[in-house]
Order: structure tokens, then C-alpha cells, then sequence
């Protein structure tokens, strides 16, 4: 007799500056939303997506708790917090924006020191902006070399990459 | 002569201007006198004051709507600068229409409370009313506080159990009418707003966030170790509620704590707290309207004996339910650090192999065991021998072991960042030497699975600097989904097309062109964070 799916909840977060698209990213991704208003009150706004199964798994079903965090670039008593209990981040970079590269100023040490078997996933955003999308910035992957996480190229905007960006993450999650 | 004509024009003008010139001198004068009395509001405004007052009410009842546009914006900061400055004028002023709407509110809800009181008075001399005396016999809450219980309808409508860390939902009881919001959501931000007043009200005082009232429900928060559990309920919690939503805790803590401790995301695997968290939703929930009101009259005999039976029945759990729900002695505090060199010394002088790598991460009196390099059967000598000298209650072992995900070696590396795929001129496909070059890395990025790999496409020269990017990115994006179909993970491949600008050798010779139409691997090493 096969054994039920098992459902596996994940908490992930999204980091990344102001303006590079993360809100916009897990909302393409996610369509029912809950309200924005809580993302401006105490800094943080949730989501919840089922991924696609994948067969053969471990779990068969996953589903991702996004906490989409806003002003990261301080690093208050209540971000760290917010991290807490992370299985995985999505970093977003604005592709325009070689300033969003820093991840310092995402604070990306102290959320692996809060979850330091966290996995990471980057997001190399707004690539429908880019005149030339076959040659995305090289320092991004080696940035996202240094980290072993995988990058992936996306557009909020047009949808591109943005499933196949979760997609991994799953596989990450799964790993 | 000409001084003569000079004052006979003076005269002159004087004679036909002069009353002009008076009359000018008077205007002067009523223009300062108007001025002045401009620039006196308060004078101004007596002035007006019937007159706006007659101009709005025109105003108002010609064109109410564009009146009500333009008033609507300055109404709100109106009235909150009136009671800002004017208390107690806004209170005399609203008291004729709130007053009556606050004593209607009062008197609805008395008139409920009297009919529910009256009811269960009038059942007093019911089976219930013996029901209740036993209750109270056994529970030793008073007769009055089960009634008052009975009486003001107190509900929990919903029970969350989250996990405290992620703020994931473990396990929820609710009633037909509780609310259907995304429980996930619900518990995230539970947890979210948790965490906010915890940090930015009173950062730390070490103070929790224990209720958030919203109209007329309460979300009651009690956090345990690994949990939290939110109440949403209704009314006037009985005294007993704190006490059982703590012991409701304490339940659950002591069932369930190693998987809360490890959890990793399998919420079924808490399914089995339903049963305690059902017995509190029971406790405080509604009892079912007037059942048993239909009881026959030869139900006094029936009564008597099903009353024997009950206290058959609750006699023997009660007394394991008192005995079960004992809070349990407070264990002796751990000197982690003297523990963790007897425990050093006692390994040093009792294995064989160096255990130098061995971790100890306490969790009060739970010692987990953790680190790198070892085989299972030392994984497993390791754990034993702790166990004979730590005096925890609990050894998880997570000592990770060569089965275990590790780090690549060297050779492995170089074996991998040595190996180049060359593509035919113009051609973006693998061929049959370059894919059975591909499959022979297979083997060696599974046997790996944490690292990742950049692959690298190139192309030669001459040719447009567009169409070499292009090509290098399409044979980057070839062996990437050629590694794919053999089982490489997606997410652990980054590709990168360089065009012509990398070359491995001359773009003179065909020699040198074939050797840079190429891809390549690098395999970045892992950032550590520890």
C-alpha cells in the first residue's frame, strides 16, 4: 500500500534592498495574498505557496511560508527575529542596480548565523530591464559562487524565471 | 510777470479743485477707517457671522453633496482638535446620543445574562443541578463560578498550535463557525507580531505578548519552550482557563517535545495533539443547547443511576488525570561545562581514535551530540560512551558520518574543473565525445550533492560580439540540461557565457579556435558562516 504524500511547511525569507523586486517576485509567484498593510506596520508580510509536487521525493508536497521583509538594510532587534527558524532565503539583486550587489547590507551573515544550515537561493531581478539578456552581470555568479547557491535570472515583470527560481529552491529545500 | 501768471494759476486751481481735494482727504480717511476695521477679525467676523451663516444654510440646502465634498477632509481633524481642547464640551454634546447607545448595548447584554441566568436557575432542580454539585465536588470550583460558567457564554472558537521558531502551524481545532482565513497565514503572522512587540515595545525585559483583543474575540497567546498556542475565543474566560490552557502546555510539552525540538516541517507527525487540544476546545465550548431537556418523566431513576455510572467512570481517569497533569518536578540544573570535560576526559581515556571533533550543544537538560569526520561505528562508540558518564535525561546524536553529505576533495575538484567540452564550429550541440565526457562527471557531482558547479560557455573569434555571446550562453545552457537529464540538480548549476573574451588559446589558428569554442566548470568552494 503506497504511504500518504507527506506535506512538508517551510519557512523561507526573502532578502534583499529596497526596490529590487522582492515583494513584486513572491507575489508573481503567490497569488493569494493576504494584506499589505501588515508589511508597512511591523515590517514583514507572509505568504503561503504550495510547490508542484515532485515524485520520487522524500515529501511529495511542499509548502513554502514566505515572510517577504521590508527596511532589512537595518538591522534591528526585530529582523533577527524574523529570521528565526528560516530553512532557506531568497536573495534578490536588482540586475540594474550593481549598489544591490552588497550583501552586506542584507545582512546575509547574520541570518546564516541565525540559521546556519539554512540554503540560499539568488535572484538576479528585473532581467527584462537588461539590453542584453545573454550576458547578466559575472560578478553576480561569482557572488553567488562564493555562497554555493544557484542563480537564477529573473523578471517579476514578465513572469521569466520566476517559477523555475522557486523550483530550485524546492530542490534546495529537499535536498 | 511770469511770478504774476505763476499765482493766478495757483489761485486758479485752487479755486476749481479745492472741494476735490476735500473730498479726496475724506476718502483717504474712510479707506484708513475700513482698513482698520479689516484688520480687526474680531470685528470682522461679528460682521460676517449672519451673513456666512445665511450663505452656508443656502449653500447646504442647494448643493448638500458638493457641501459634504468639500466639508469632509476638515471634519475629522476637526473633532479630534475639539476633544484635544474641548473635553468635556464634546462629551456634554455627544452624551444624548452615545449615552443612549452604550446603556442600550448595557441593557441588551444584562437582559441576555438574566435570561441565561434565569434558565439555568430554572433548571436547578434538574439532573443538572446534581451534575453540577459533582463537578464542583471534584474539580473544587464553586457551584456559583460553574453556573456564572454556564451563564456567560465564554467560547473558544479556534486553537492554533504554532511552532514558536518558524511560526508555522503545527495542528488546529476549531468549530463550525470559526473563521476561514489561511491558518498558515494566520499563524505567520501571529508570530511575526509576536516577535515585533516583543523587540520594539520592551526590548529586553524579556516581556511576551499574552492577548490581542479584536472587538468582541480575544487571541489569547501562551508560549511554552517550543510552542506557541493561540486561543481565539469569546466572553469572559472562566478563572479555570489559565490554568488549563497551561496545563494544555505542559501536556504537550512533555508528549511531544523531541519532535517539537527537531521539527523539520512534517506537521503530521504532531497530528497526535489533536485529542489534547480537542479536550480544551471541549472544555470551554458551548454546551449543545438544551440537550437532554427532552429527558422522560421515569428519567429521575434513570438519572440516579447514569449519575452512578458517571462517577464510576470520571472517579478512575480523574484520579490519573490529577496524577497525569502534576507538574513535574523541576530537574537539578546541568554545570554544562563541568560536564563536558568529564565527559572529554572520560572519552580521551576510553576510545581509540581522536574525538577532538565531537560538539556539545546543550538544550537545558537535552545534550546533542554533533560534528564531522567520523565512521558509523565511531559515531556510535561516541554516543555510548557519553551516555555512560553525561547524566542528561536525553542524547540525540547528530554526529554526521562519511554517509553523510561532505565536502569534495581536491582531486575530485580538479578532476571536474579540468574537464572541457569543445563544440564544432558554428554548432551549439553536444557531440558524441563531449557527451560521454559529460556523463563521466555524472557519477562525481552525485557522490557531492552540496556542491555546486558554474558552468562557463566560450566561443572564438571573428565574429559579431552579439552572436559569440549568444552561442557561448546556448552551449552553457546545452550541458547544463544535458547534467540535468542525468540526475544533476537544477539548483545546483549556475551557467555563465563569457563570448569570445576568455580564450584558452589563439584566435589565428583553427587549432586555437576549436579549443576556445569550449565550456568549462568551476566549483566555487563553500563560504562558511560557523
Amino acid at each position: 500500500m503506497n504511504k500518504p504524500a507527506i506535506t512538508l511547511s517551510k519557512k523561507i525569507c526573502m532578502l534583499g534592498t529596497f526596490s529590487v523586486g522582492k515583494t513584486s517576485l513572491v507575489r508573481r509567484f503567490v497569488h493569494g495574498l493576504f494584506d499589505d498593510r501588515y508589511l508597512s506596520t511591523i515590517g514583514v508580510q507572509i505568504y503561503e505557496k504550495q510547490l508542484p509536487s515532485i515524485p520520487g521525493r522524500r515529501a511529495e508536497n511542499l509548502k513554502l511560508i514566505c515572510w517577504d521583509l521590508a527596511n532589512i538594510e537595518k538591522l534591528t532587534p526585530a529582523i533577527k527575529n524574523y529570521f528565526r527558524g528560516a530553512s532557506a532565503a531568497i536573495v534578490v539583486f536588482d540586475l540594474t542596480r550593481p549598489a544591490t550587489f552588497d550583501v552586506k547590507d542584507i545582512h546575509l551573515d547574520a541570518f546564516k548565523q541565525v540559521n546556519p544550515l539554512a540554503g540560499l537561493v539568488f535572484a538576479g531581478n528585473k532581467i527584462d530591464l537588461l539590453p542584453d539578456v545573454s550576458s547578466p552581470p559575472s560578478e553576480l555568479a561569482d557572488l553567488a559562487g562564493s555562497h554555493s547557491a544557484p542563480l537564477l535570472f529573473t523578471s517579476a515583470k514578465s513572469g521569466a524565471g520566476v517559477a523555475e527560481m522557486f523550483a530550485a529552491l524546492g530542490q534546495l529545500l529537499l535536498r | 510777470m511770469a511770478q504774476n501768471q505763476s499765482e493766478a494759476l495757483g489761485r486758479l486751481r485752487e479755486i476749481i479743485l479745492c472741494e476735490e481735494e476735500t473730498r479726496v482727504k475724506e476718502l483717504r480717511a474712510e479707506l484708513r477707517r475700513l482698513q482698520g476695521r479689516l484688520d480687526d477679525t474680531g470685528e470682522l467676523l461679528q460682521k460676517l457671522e449672519p451673513v456666512i451663516a445665511d450663505t452656508l444654510a443656502i449653500k447646504i440646502r442647494n448643493s448638500q453633496n458638493e457641501m459634504a465634498e468639500v466639508l469632509g477632509p476638515v471634519m475629522g481633524p476637526a473633532i479630534k482638535y475639539q476633544i484635544q481642547n474641548a473635553k468635556e464640551d464634546m462629551v456634554d454634546a455627544l452624551y444624548p446620543v452615545i449615552g443612549s447607545t452604550i446603556r442600550k448595548s448595557v441593557a441588551e447584554a444584562m437582559k441576555e445574562l438574566v435570561r441565561a441566568l434565569n434558565q439555568r436557575i430554572d433548571d436547578a432542580l434538574s439532573k443538572n443541578r446534581f451534575l453540577r454539585r459533582f463537578q464542583s465536588t471534584v474539580s473544587g470550583v464553586s457551584e456559583t463560578d460553574l453556573l456564572l460558567k454556564q451563564s456567560l457564554p465564554f467560547q473558544i472558537h479556534q486553537l492554533l498550535l504554532i511552532h514558536k521558531e518558524t511560526g508555522i502551524l503545527l495542528v488546529q481545532v476549531s468549530g463550525i463557525n470559526a473563521s476561514s482565513a489561511n491558518k498558515d497565514l494566520v499563524s505567520g503572522m501571529l508570530t511575526a507580531i509576536r516577535d515585533f512587540a516583543q523587540t520594539a515595545l520592551t526590548p529586553g525585559e524579556g516581556r511576551e505578548l499574552t492577548q490581542i483583543k479584536y472587538e468582541d474575540l480575544d487571541i489569547y497567546l501562551d508560549d511554552s519552550k517550543y510552542s506557541t498556542l493561540a486561543i481565539v475565543a469569546a466572553g469572559q474566560p472562566p478563572p479555570q482557563f489559565t490554568e488549563s490552557t497551561i496545563r494544555c502546555q505542559q501536556k504537550i510539552h512533555n508528549q511531544f517535545y523531541k519532535l517539537l525540538r527537531s521539527f523539520s516541517g512534517d506537521t503530521s507527525q504532531l497530528s497526535s495533539c489533536v485529542p489534547i487540544l480537542e479536550s480544551l476546545y471541549r472544555q470551554f465550548s458551548l454546551p449543545e443547547s438544551n440537550a437532554g431537556t427532552s429527558a422522560s418523566k421515569s428519567g429521575k431513576a434513570t438519572g440516579i443511576i447514569a449519575l452512578l455510572l458517571l462517577l464510576l467512570l470520571f472517579a478512575v481517569p480523574m484520579v490519573l488525570w490529577l496524577k497525569l497533569g502534576e507538574t513535574p518536578p523541576e530537574p537539578a540544573k546541568i554545570n554544562h561545562s563541568a560536564l563536558v570535560l568529564q565527559i572529554r576526559d572520560h572519552l580521551n581515556s576510553t576510545l581509540e581514535f581522536d574525538s577532538s571533533n565531537l560538539k556539545f550543544i546543550w538544550d537545558d537538560d537535552m545534550l546533542t551530540l554533533a560534528g564531522e569526520g567520523f565512521d558509523g561505528q565511531q559515531r556510535l562508540e561516541l554516543a555510548k560512551s557519553v551516555a555512560q558518564v553525561a547524566s542528561v535525561s536525553v542524547i540525540i546524536n547528530e554526529i554526521a558520518t562519511e554517509l553523510q553529505p561532505r565536502a569534495m576533495p581536491e582531486n575530485v575538484r580538479q578532476q571536474i574543473e579540468n574537464t572541457v567540452i569543445y563544440f564544432p564550429h558554428s554548432v551549439t550541440q553536444l557531440t558524441d565525445v563531449a557527451s560521454s565526457k559529460l556523463q563521466a562527471l555524472v557519477p562525481l557531482l552525485a557522490a557531492y550533492p552540496k556542491q555546486t558547479i558554474t558552468i562557463r560557455g566560450h566561443s572564438d573569434l571573428p565574429g559579431d560580439a552579439q552572436a559569440n555571446l549568444l552561442a557561448s550562453r546556448k552551449r552553457a545552457e546545452q550541458v547544463r540540461t544535458t547534467l540535468a537529464q542525468a540526475g544533476v540538480e537544477l539548483a545546483r548549476m549556475t551557467i555563465v557565457a563569457s563570448g569570445a573574451d576568455e580564450p584558452a588559446a589563439s584566435n589565428d589558428t583553427e587549432e586555437g579556435r576549436g579549443k576556445n569554442r569550449r565550456v568549462n566548470f568551476k566549483l566555487p568552494r563553500t563560504t562558511s558562516f560557523e
